[in-house]
């Protein structure tokens, strides 16, 4: 698999002020298409921006039904992907203007409730450390955020992520920095929890 | 610029798929939005996209067969309104219309039922096809061979059923329902347990009709009705009279 770092070091300094990645010719652009591809990456970044289950249908529903409206006017200057990213960052903007987000805490209970019931080929390993990453998605400012859903997790480059957030390159890279060192700071605290526990429950 | 630990980016990509959604939400938000657009600007005609989406797992196809099986089985039934039966069977949650709803699209929607044009998808006929292979073979199985993965194979299996199903239509409009309940019964067992079996066995009912096979299509509609008493295509399937 292709690290986002790998992709990252790709865009190297010699890549600021240059343009994204111009859209591949075969990428499709019928709405059924579109529809069908970005399901699921709208989905988690919807999940991953903080929006509650509660109101998932309808934030994701609102992003396909504005791309819908608007895919006759892509120009394809940039990826499909960057272009519904910005849909989306603007739905999860507006649904915090207009309030309909659930206080931070009652969000992260949520994500914990449903990510810790894993399927039975799912470790609780996994599972603890999907709430870690979720916990730690929540604590971050929204730029910080999208910056890191981009780069470590949907493993774009530096300018699609700078495409996508509509910032510029030299911010995508501050921000990805300073959102590294605070992720590393978090897994050396959840793997200082797990140690404890599995101290004690040594001990017991 | 400073990497990831491997340690951190392994667990990254452990949980990487943590927030994907379930194939429940999947079929309920396809459902919503198809109410929302009509089917025909949602669904997409190629089966296909399914394996190549990369989200296609099995349950992502298999949301593609659910909402896809009615729209074939209402074109082939020639049922009007097809929108208006997926509203019914991915209904929305009851409450006040969303807000989104009111929004009238800027784009003209795609006119035909997207997916008839699967339906009447040109190809070898099913028929020769099935001749070809081995007895007991499952022709949609050789056909896509072993490299195929379970992903491909389910998008590839739904392909073949809305072709095979797409050649008995096509006879049954020419007039040849013989033909069409040969490759029908040639090809039921075959899809016993595929996404669209209910428009396998309407479709079979139909032809029986077109023969003036009376007694086995209402003997058979039973089954059906049995069978899917839930069914959207019940009602054609009961009260459809011969083309004669």
């Amino acid at each position: 698999m292709v690290t986002s770092g790998l992709r990252l070091e790709q865009a190297n300094a010699e890549d600021l002020g240059a343009c994204p990645d111009q859209a591949e010719a075969s990428e499709p652009r019928d709405f059924p298409s579109v529809y069908q591809l970005h399901f699921d990456f709208v989905w988690r970044s919807l999940r991953r921006l903080g929006v509650p289950s509660s109101a998932l249908d309808d934030a994701h529903q609102e992003v396909f039904l504005i791309a819908y409206r608007r895919l006759g006017a892509f120009r394809g200057d940039s990826k499909l992907k960057t272009w519904l990213f910005g849909i989306v960052l603007n739905v999860v903007r507006h649904q915090r203007r207009a309030g309909r987000q659930e206080r931070s805490h009652d969000r992260l209970s949520e994500t914990k409730l449903e990510t810790l019931q894993p399927g039975p080929l799912e470790s609780a390993a996994k599972a603890e450390a999907a709430v870690m990453l979720q916990a730690f998605l929540e604590q971050l400012d929204p730029e910080k955020r999208a910056v890191f859903i981009l780069a470590e997790l949907e493993q774009m480059t530096a300018p699609e992520v700078a495409e996508a957030t509509q910032t510029n390159l030299r911010t995508v890279y501050s921000r990805l920095r300073s959102v590294r060192q605070e992720f590393e700071q978090a897994v050396a605290r959840h793997r200082a929890r797990d140690e404890w526990r599995s101290h004690h429950a040594r001990a017991q | 610029m400073q990497e990831l630990s491997d340690e951190a980016r392994s667990m990254l990509d452990a949980v990487r798929d943590a927030h994907n959604p379930s194939a429940a939400d999947r079929r309920r938000v396809r459902g919503d939005m198809v109410a929302q657009l009509g089917a025909a600007a949602v669904i997409s005609s190629s089966a296909k996209l399914a394996a190549a989406s990369g989200a296609g797992s099995a349950t992502a196809t298999g949301g593609l067969a659910a909402t896809a099986k009615w729209a074939i089985g209402l074109t082939l039934l020639g049922v009007a309104g097809a929108s208006a039966v997926f509203v019914q069977r991915h209904s929305a949650p009851a409450g006040p219309p969303r807000q989104v709803a009111a929004r009238a699209p800027e784009r003209p929607r795609a006119l035909p039922v997207a997916l008839a044009s699967a339906v009447a998808m040109p190809g070898p006929s099913a028929a020769t096809a099935v001749a070809e292979l081995a007895p007991n073979a499952k022709p949609w199985r050789r056909l896509a061979g072993p490299a195929m993965t379970p992903d491909q194979l389910a998008a590839d299996e739904l392909s073949e059923e809305v072709r095979v199903l797409g050649q008995a239509r096509l006879l049954l409009r020419q007039g040849q329902a013989e033909r069409a309940l040969g490759l029908l019964d040639a090809e039921v067992h075959h899809f016993e347990h595929g996404a669209l079996r209910e428009e396998f066995l309407a479709a079979r009912i139909l032809a029986l009709r077109e023969l003036g096979r009376e007694g086995d299509a209402r003997a058979s509609a039973a089954e059906f009705a049995a069978e899917l008493p839930g069914s959207a295509l019940l009602p054609k399937v009961i009260a459809t009279e011969p083309h004669k």
